[in-house]
């Protein structure tokens, strides 16, 4: 019996994610790349950050599989048990998942405000469902937005893990960034099953899309992007998806430091930070050093304000991905 | 009797000519060259590298300089003595005697250099105390190793000292440094609520490795509570930082729960008051 051919949007869970595979050949020109970088002298220049020939994902084929996975599950009166889905920054999973909530009507949960949430005066925390008989599955839109790494902002975090482990909520799906789980499988260290997310785009799948054409583009782009669609989507260019031109990734300030680790960190853990939370969340870097890295940052297209709050872009995750690998930060899975 | 002792002397040599002095310059100036490629090479790219990495190539410097200059006496020795059994046993006792009469503890800090090497005790990016220093081994040379401390002097520490002092390893090759931020208490506090409080500003701290565990221990003194807050910095080189950041938010932090802390009194203070 012939295989099955693999869906481009597959939901798998999380032990069960691959990435795609880098031959050696891109990772020796990574290398060298690096090393050319080392040894001329850059020059600073902003950012061209030209995204106007960028393809744009639509994620209702994800979240159509999500039906599919998940239907048995909803469906099933008895089951009250938890789903848990994570994350990874501009993988779309968010957006499938918000789509296929939509569909089904889940009550979403009450996330509490981040300015009040490191307030050592206020006791009292948010209730995280509104009081009804309604006894619908419900969704947390991103838990992420539930706490700010500091020395009061992890109590209503604590607090959820504590009421939907224990089932006291009942039935519901939990929406999580990756780089925020990592860090709460530290907080919280109990094991939890049915840890799902979106498979890795390897490369039939990056070609379906139609994101990039030709087997080196197609093993270049799956490289760099490592599998995620948002990432893979931001470098594709409808001009050019067969080119063989290497991908032009946002270059890192050449006076890195801790504080810009410790920025692009606390900006992908809480999935978006204003200048306020992030005064709040490093303390130890004074306010205005901390400008000065928001703005380098920006400059160089790795960050961007949004609504108010600052993101890594997702030309910027991979080149910021790997400078907190390098300097021995806590990673996520994928 | 004289004659033949000149001669025996003289025959241990080998009548070097000018293409074997040659050969031994190039041979010279070729490990010299290793060495100080190496030297400068290597901590160069050590110093774009983070964690084990760093640690690695760091620890290649004087592994490297060793077997260059051992590999350059093997292959100069024969230039220079006829190599035999004979000869090698007097080119040896005598040179070992001028060296325990003139050069010990020259010598002493070399082969502790040697054994440095081999054991390590320290390798460059450590971070260790020897007699009261601490800092972080910068560069292990042939007789000296060299220390930065957090006040940025520099301290040569002869090899000597391996043999009868203790080395104090803060991390021993790896990048784990365990630091600890100490707070004094009166003794009525709530330790449990403390320990909670003190735990979560370690966790929240961004300089903490979040892949090791964090541990908060008490003890009674005549003065009150002392709580010592331990946890890893990600990198051995922010620990003072990472103490900074864990002592002035657990401060505020036990400020915000009323906790008093222990003050003891001058003897001068004491006498005014009673």
């Amino acid at each position: 019996m012939a295989e099955e051919p693999k869906k481009t949007w597959q939901w798998v869970t999380v032990d069960d994610y691959e990435k795609p595979a880098v031959p050696t050949v891109i990772k020796v020109k990574k290398w060298w790349g690096k090393f050319i970088r080392w040894i001329t002298p850059e020059q600073e220049q902003e950012s061209e950050d030209d995204q106007s020939s960028a393809l744009e994902l639509s994620f209702d084929d994800a979240a159509d599989a999500l039906e599919q996975c998940f239907s048995e599950w909803l469906e099933d009166d008895e089951d009250n048990s938890l789903r848990w889905i994570i994350a990874p920054p501009h993988s779309g999973v968010e957006e499938a998942v918000k789509k296929w909530a939509e569909k089904h009507s889940l009550r979403e949960m009450n996330l509490p405000d981040r300015e009040p949430l490191c307030d050592p005066g206020d006791s009292t925390l948010p209730e995280f469902l509104s009081k009804s008989d309604d006894n619908k599955p419900w969704i947390m839109p991103q838990l992420a937005h539930g706490f700010l790494r500091q020395t009061n902002g992890l109590r209503w975090v604590r607090e959820f893990f504590s009421t939907v482990l224990s089932g006291e909520a009942g039935k519901g799906v939990i929406v999580c960034d990756s780089w925020a789980w990592a860090f709460l499988e530290k907080v919280w260290p109990v094991p939890v099953s049915q840890l799902w997310t979106l498979q890795g785009l390897d490369q039939p799948a990056l070609e379906e899309l139609g994101l990039a054409r030709g087997d080196g583009r197609l093993r270049a782009l799956a490289a760099l992007s490592r599998g995620n669609a948002g990432v893979a989507a931001a470098y594709s260019d409808r001009y050019q998806r067969s080119s063989e031109k290497p991908f032009e990734t946002p270059s890192m300030p050449s006076e890195i430091n801790d504080a810009t680790a410790f920025v692009c960190y606390a900006l992908l853990l809480h999935r978006g930070l204003n200048k306020g939370q992030l005064v709040k969340v490093l303390p130890i870097i004074s306010g205005s050093q901390l400008e000065i890295q928001l703005q380098v940052l920006h400059q160089r297209g790795l960050i961007e304000l949004e609504q108010e709050l600052w993101y890594v872009t997702a030309r910027g995750y991979p080149v910021v991905r790997e400078l907190l690998a390098s300097r021995g930060f806590w990673l996520d899975r994928f | 009797m004289e004659t033949g002792s000149v001669d025996d002397v003289t025959g241990l040599f080998k009548s070097l000519d000018g293409f074997a002095i040659f050969e031994i310059a190039v041979i010279f100036a070729f490990a010299l060259a290793i060495v100080w490629l190496t030297q400068r090479v290597l901590p160069w790219v050590a110093s774009h590298l983070h964690g084990k990495r760093r640690l690695y190539t760091l620890a290649l410097v004087p592994m490297i300089r060793i077997l260059v200059l051992v590999v350059a006496l093997v292959m100069i020795m024969p230039r220079i003595i006829e190599p035999t059994l004979q000869n090698m046993v007097a080119t040896l006792g005598a040179a070992g005697l001028a060296i325990g009469f003139a050069l010990k503890d020259y010598v002493s800090s070399l082969i502790a250099g040697v054994v440095a090497i081999h054991e390590m005790p320290y390798r460059p990016g450590d971070w260790i105390e020897v007699d009261g220093s601490y800092g972080e081994v910068t560069h292990i040379g042939m007789r000296t190793v060299e220390l930065v401390t957090n006040d940025d002097t520099v301290i040569w520490v002869p090899h000597l000292k391996l043999w009868d002092n203790l080395i104090h390893n803060a991390n021993n090759g790896g990048p784990s440094l365990m630091c600890i931020a100490e707070f004094y208490t009166q003794p009525e506090a709530d330790a449990y609520q403390i320990r909670d409080a003190l735990e979560e500003v370690a966790l929240t701290s961004p300089y903490l490795q979040l892949g090791k565990p964090i541990a908060v221990t008490a003890a009674e003194q005549p003065w009150g509570t002392k709580y010592r807050l331990k946890a890893y910095p990600i990198d051995p080189r922010q620990q003072f930082q990472f103490i900074t950041d864990m002592t002035a938010r657990g401060k505020k932090r036990l400020m915000e729960l009323d906790v008093r802390f222990a003050k003891i009194e001058s003897d001068e203070a004491y006498e005014l008051k009673h």
